[in-house]
């Protein structure tokens, strides 16, 4: 005897399948792709400073590799992350940018603030606004101050005032809006001896001035650092493309 | 205090340095004179060198609280939904199809036997191999990545322009930049101002 019920059952249950693994196969559809592995030489900038960009770009299953006989960075992961990292590499690997700083160093201390600022006057005009509002019972001397052409990849060191030196590493610009200065340094040197106030790696915002306070118990000084860097006037030759 | 109604800074200085180590009793009262010497500073000039040349940290107490403005507080809401989606599209983006997929079987199986009917089992699975094999809507078989990594070894100079997915790659690239913290290697950045024109940070190293 022909069961109704069996067929209809049937019929409900195709139906069931066709709604339930219908979407999950589509869903699944583009998530298909399969790991690839493409290795990217730069030609300009350091690979070790890109590897921090890229890892957090990775996917769970992808993975890089640091190749620094050769400048090169490994990537492996899916094709669309490794073409969304790429398009970061090219921006990252361009040839070494012409850089203008500025790097003015203040004493701190305390008591009525130098009410016409004479010294302060070269100063950015938002830290001197800042400097009005913010520290009404501090006084700010100005130690020195340097303008100076760099390049990224540059080494610098320079006696920004008398017994205070500045070094630090210029790092590389990041899509024209951050710049790292690596192991960024201010000295004081105290007879032969010389003294770290500040050693740390800073990451700028470009046509932003960061400004860095530090006080050391041991020298018994408060010293206030303030970075400018100017944006680069042209985009450079991205490397990543070059033969 | 000395003399006649100076605190002794320096002392001062030099068993807050200690504090901690010796009884709480003995701790508590250290801060209270040492709030009622900052107290007397205000009133005393004389104080106020002998206190910085103790404390130079007493130099920044008068730095304003972190103040963002209404702007950078909504730039920095941003930032952070934009993570968040990140966040969220690749975890959905890189899920493991495979298990989902074996994961929905074992369910619906399970489901079918309660049915008791084979021959709706035999039905279904016919009509989904149909459709695994025929729908446009169902790609290939699913494989595990492990089993189809796709070696490309390719150099800079190989590589293509103008992705289409690059303004999207911007936009990630571009938060992930946005995170860089302003300062790295300080045990304590203690205060952050932002401004149009400037950041300004208070760091110190554990000295």
């Amino acid at each position: 005897m022909f069961d109704v019920r069996g067929v209809a059952g049937s019929v409900v249950v195709l139906a069931c399948a066709l709604v339930i693994f219908g979407p999950v196969a589509a869903a699944a559809q583009p998530q298909i792709e399969t790991l690839s592995v493409k290795a990217f030489r730069l030609a300009h900038q350091p690979a070790r400073e890109a590897l921090r960009l890229v890892e957090p770009m990775l996917s769970p299953a992808g993975s890089v590799e640091l190749r620094l006989a050769d400048n090169t960075l490994v990537l492996t992961d899916q094709p669309t992350v490794i073409s969304r990292i790429e398009f970061l590499l090219r921006e990252f690997d361009h040839t070494p940018l012409d850089l203008q700083l500025a790097i003015h160093l203040l004493r701190v201390t305390q008591g009525p603030p130098d009410s016409a600022h004479q010294n302060l006057l070269a100063l950015p005009p938002g830290l001197v606004e800042s400097l009005g509002a913010m520290a009404s019972r501090n006084r700010y001397e100005l130690l020195g101050a340097i303008e100076l052409a760099s390049k990224e990849g540059a080494e610098v060191s320079y006696e920004v005032a008398e017994k205070y030196e500045v070094r630090f590493t210029v790092g590389t610009v990041l899509l024209e809006q951050r710049l790292r200065l690596r192991s960024f340094e201010v000295l004081q040197w105290l007879g032969d001896i010389k003294s770290s106030l500040l050693q740390a790696h800073l990451n700028l915002w470009l046509g932003k001035t960061l400004v860095v306070s530090v006080a050391d118990r041991g020298l018994a000084v408060a010293v206030t650092c303030a970075i400018a860097t100017k944006p680069p006037a042209e985009r450079p030759a991205a490397g990543v493309g070059e033969p | 205090m000395t003399g006649t109604d100076c605190p002794d800074w320096r002392a001062l200085r030099a068993v807050r340095d200690t504090r901690g180590s010796a009884e709480s009793a003995i701790s508590a009262s250290t801060e209270l004179d040492w709030l009622a010497a900052l107290e007397h500073r205000g009133s005393c000039r004389r104080c106020a060198d002998a206190a910085l040349a103790a404390e130079p940290l007493l130099v920044f107490e008068r730095l304003a609280p972190p103040n963002l403005d209404a702007d950078e507080g909504e730039r920095m809401r941003d930032r952070v939904a934009v993570a968040r989606r990140l966040q969220r599209h690749q975890s959905r983006h890189f899920l493991r199809p495979g298990s989902l997929l074996r994961a929905g079987n074992l369910r619906r199986a399970g489901d079918l036997r309660r049915a008791g009917n084979l021959a709706t089992v035999a039905a279904a699975a016919a009509f989904i191999l149909a459709v695994t094999a025929l729908g446009p809507r169902v790609g290939p078989r699913v494989e595990s990545p492990a089993n189809s990594v796709a070696v490309s070894i390719a150099r800079f100079g190989e590589a293509g322009s103008g992705e289409p997915g690059e303004p999207e790659a911007r936009r990630l690239a571009t938060v992930q930049l946005g995170m860089l913290p302003l300062v790295e290697g300080a045990t304590e950045i203690s205060m952050l101002v932002g401004g149009e024109s400037y950041d300004w940070v208070q760091v110190s190293f554990g000295r």
